[in-house]
């Protein structure tokens, strides 16, 4: 079929256009989660601290801030001479300083990395947004400023280590995989099995039970959080994974996709097998599973994502800092934090990212799982 | 209580306390003898006597092993979905004490309270309000993206992936990132800046000003949504233009058919089941919506944004009112139940699952 080329490369253009629509929030996640400091659209890259003003060891400039994010220090002086040295020394609320000599000139540009800053706080990657003092030392005379700046980094990774030391994130992380990764296995285990029975053995009640599964689709979650949350409560599962993992152990969704495999795989091989007198767990281990591997790429790939991704049920389920999965870690550091966005757009980008890359790399699988399933989110 | 006023003299806020005190004994002793205390232990004893049934049935009948393969499931299915789904109706039909875990069997008044309360009623309205502007929206971009992509251009894949890419993403991020859009000096404001239009100052998540109960954080929450959403749908409308034979469009640009016809006459039949799965599906999420409200707005303000799942949360979980979130949660499920059965209709008349 021909078209003109002129409406095709109109209709590339257009896709274009969306396709940049929908990235660029997700764009805006990460170059924000990299920034040191800034607004969506802009980043400061200059903070001018004093103007006229004179510090010395004995009146230092006491600052709150994060050195890890600073590219530079820079210092307009006064008055100076030649001869002069000077000593610009960084020290932390408990007293470790770090310092640097330099000769004195009219404006002094001060790599940070020149400071030893692990003097100031040995435990790096720790945050070091504490108070932070600046003082300067002369030889005989007193310093008197005109200007001092510091310029930031333009990208860092400090958001993501203040999120993961001092935000719990790391905990979070863990969760989510430990969560997601069990539910994953568990269902590529399951499902072989309830799959195999559905296609191939043949037992009473055999549609009413496959009606069932349907059923359990229909449930909207909602209805169950004030019974599952009561019930958790009392053979106390709250805030453990064993709440967060057995209910999803096996999804409908899975089964569905293992029956159906199955049925069409041919039972030439089985029936061979079986008269070699192999028993059903040796045909389903030895047979089926390397079988129906696209099958269970298909499923492990979206249960992970379905489990990774999920909140309702973590949320009712868990209260502690210790217990949350990352997205509800996120929702709440949210509605905690306000407005510090370089921070939350770090801990977004945490919990997007993993999804991300699998997607990016199993994209043809989770699309096939989502059209041949057509079994809804 | 006015008599006791005017003829003891006792002041009416006093009064007032005494009348209260005796209308809770009253209900207090009515509450007594309707106690259904070990209701959970009922249930639970009902189902493992089905279970045993069951179990001995099979036993009777001999063919153990596949049933053995169903256990897993069959097991979780009945401790997570049908245990609390029939256990969340006897909670919708009592009063459920927290911290005592006891139920009290109060009839139909939790019903009667959420039908009557102006709050579920304004919830209902913002979901209302939430799916009508959604689900067409949503639907029209998916299919006019998918038609775009099935064209022969080159990048298929990138495009695909391009779209698809936020329905991976988490809600709550997503929810996160459009907060940070919708922030006072965040993108969507600055985009108006340069444009020049008139912008609220505020986080548009924050703005009171309604219509109708429509808000600005509403049909914020709404866009996102659409955002979020469409990729998804466009992936199944793509698989249901594949499916549609190519001769079918070269024998109409034989007959000089314009585009606007091939779509009209060829096309839109074709989709017209997946269509309507689409904006089934969409409604039922819709319907659900719950991550977003919490993440963005909590309700937000004024309840502005509140809506079904939002409220029935906020009931059981901020005021512990579980008998009555049970039986909004109900009513809303009746709602759902009436999409989710048309969707199977749809789906089982998909040749996918015919066997």
């Amino acid at each position: 079929m021909k078209r003109a080329p002129f409406a095709n490369s109109f209709v590339a253009l257009l896709l274009f256009v969306i396709v940049i629509c929908t990235l660029t929030p997700l764009f805006l996640m990460f170059q924000t989660s990299l920034k040191s400091a800034g607004t969506l659209t802009g980043s400061v890259k200059k903070i001018t601290l004093i103007a006229d003003q004179s510090i010395t060891d004995k009146y230092p400039l006491r600052l709150n801030l994060d050195v890890r994010k600073f590219k530079n220090i820079s210092i307009l002086f006064g008055n100076y001479s030649k001869e002069d040295y000077l000593e610009i020394t960084f020290s932390d609320a408990q007293g470790r300083s770090c310092s640097v000599y330099k000769r004195a000139g009219p404006r002094l540009t001060i790599p940070i990395s020149d400071f030893d800053i692990k003097a100031l706080n040995p435990g790096l990657p720790e945050r070091l947004a504490e108070t932070i003092t600046i003082s300067l030392k002369n030889n005989n005379n007193p310093v008197f400023i005109k200007e001092l700046s510091l310029t930031i980094k333009r990208l860092t990774l400090a958001n993501y280590w203040d999120i993961i030391i001092t935000g719990y994130f790391g905990r979070y992380f863990f969760n989510s995989l430990l969560i997601a990764v069990a539910v994953t296995l568990g269902n590529i285990f399951f499902c072989t099995i309830v799959g195999y029975a559905f296609a191939r053995k043949r037992f009473a009640f055999k549609n009413f039970l496959f009606l069932l599964i349907m059923a359990g689709i229909m449930i909207p979650p909602q209805v169950l959080i004030v019974p599952i949350f009561i019930m958790m409560k009392n053979i106390g599962w709250l805030n453990t994974y064993w709440a967060l993992i057995v209910p999803s152990l096996v999804q409908p969704f899975g089964i569905f996709l293992m029956r159906q495999y199955i049925s069409r795989l041919p039972a030439s091989l089985e029936d061979q097998a079986r008269v070699d007198g192999a028993t059903d767990r040796q045909i389903i281990f030895k047979i089926i599973f390397p079988l129906s591997r696209p099958a269970l790429a298909i499923i492990g790939i979206n249960t992970f994502m379905g489990s990774w991704n999920t909140f309702l049920f973590p949320f009712i389920l868990t209260d502690t800092a210790r217990m949350r999965t990352l997205p509800v870690g996120l929702a709440l550091f949210k509605n905690l934090q306000g407005a510090d966005w370089v921070h939350l757009m770090a801990a977004s980008s945490m919990t997007a990212l993993p999804i991300i890359i699998i997607f990016l790399g199993f994209q043809k699988h989770i699309i096939a799982g989502l059209t041949t399933g057509l079994v809804k989110r | 209580m006015i008599e006791q006023t005017i003829m003891k003299g006792t002041s009416p806020g006093l009064a007032v306390k005494l009348a209260a005190a005796k209308i809770d004994k009253v209900l207090e002793s009515a509450n007594e003898t309707g106690a259904v205390t070990g209701m959970p232990q009922m249930l639970t004893a009902v189902f493992a006597i089905f279970a045993a049934v069951l179990f001995l049935f099979i036993v009777i009948r001999g063919n153990l092993k596949p049933f053995l393969y169903l256990g897993p499931w069959f097991l979780i299915f009945l401790a997570f979905g049908l245990y609390p789904l029939v256990y969340s109706v006897i909670i919708s039909f009592s009063k459920y004490d927290i911290l005592t875990s006891r139920l009290t069997f109060i009839g139909l008044k939790n019903y009667m309270a959420a039908l009557g309360d102006k709050n579920f009623h304004r919830a209902l309205w913002h979901t209302l309000i939430f799916c009508i502007g959604t689900v067409p929206f949503t639907a029209c971009i998916s299919l006019f993206c998918a038609i775009l992509i099935n064209r022969k251009i080159p990048f298929k894949r990138f495009y695909e992936a391009g779209l698809f890419l936020p329905v991976t993403t988490s809600v709550v991020v997503i929810a996160t990132i459009f907060t940070y859009l919708y922030s006072p000096k965040g993108l969507a404001n600055r985009a108006l800046d340069y444009f020049g239009i008139m912008h609220p100052q505020s986080s548009w998540l924050n703005s009171p000003r309604a219509w109708l109960d429509i808000s600005l954080p509403l049909l914020s929450i709404m866009v996102m949504n659409i955002w979020a959403s469409f990729g998804y749908y466009t992936v199944l409308f793509l698989a249901g233009l594949q499916t549609i034979p190519d001769n079918l469009y070269e024998a109409a640009s034989l007959d000089s058919a314009t585009e606007w016809q091939k779509f009209r006459f060829i096309t839109f039949p074709h989709l017209k089941p997946i269509f309507l799965l689409v904006i089934v599906m969409n409604t039922i999420y819709a319907l659900q919506v719950f991550p977003e409200i919490f993440t963005m707005t909590m309700g937000g303000p004024l309840g502005l944004t509140t809506t079904a799942v939002y409220y029935i949360y906020e009931l059981g979980f901020h005021s512990f009112d579980m008998g009555m979130a049970s039986s909004a949660a109900y009513i809303l499920f009746t709602i759902i139940m009436v999409f989710s059965l048309l969707q199977m209709r749809l789906i089982s008349s998909d040749e996918e699952w015919k066997e």
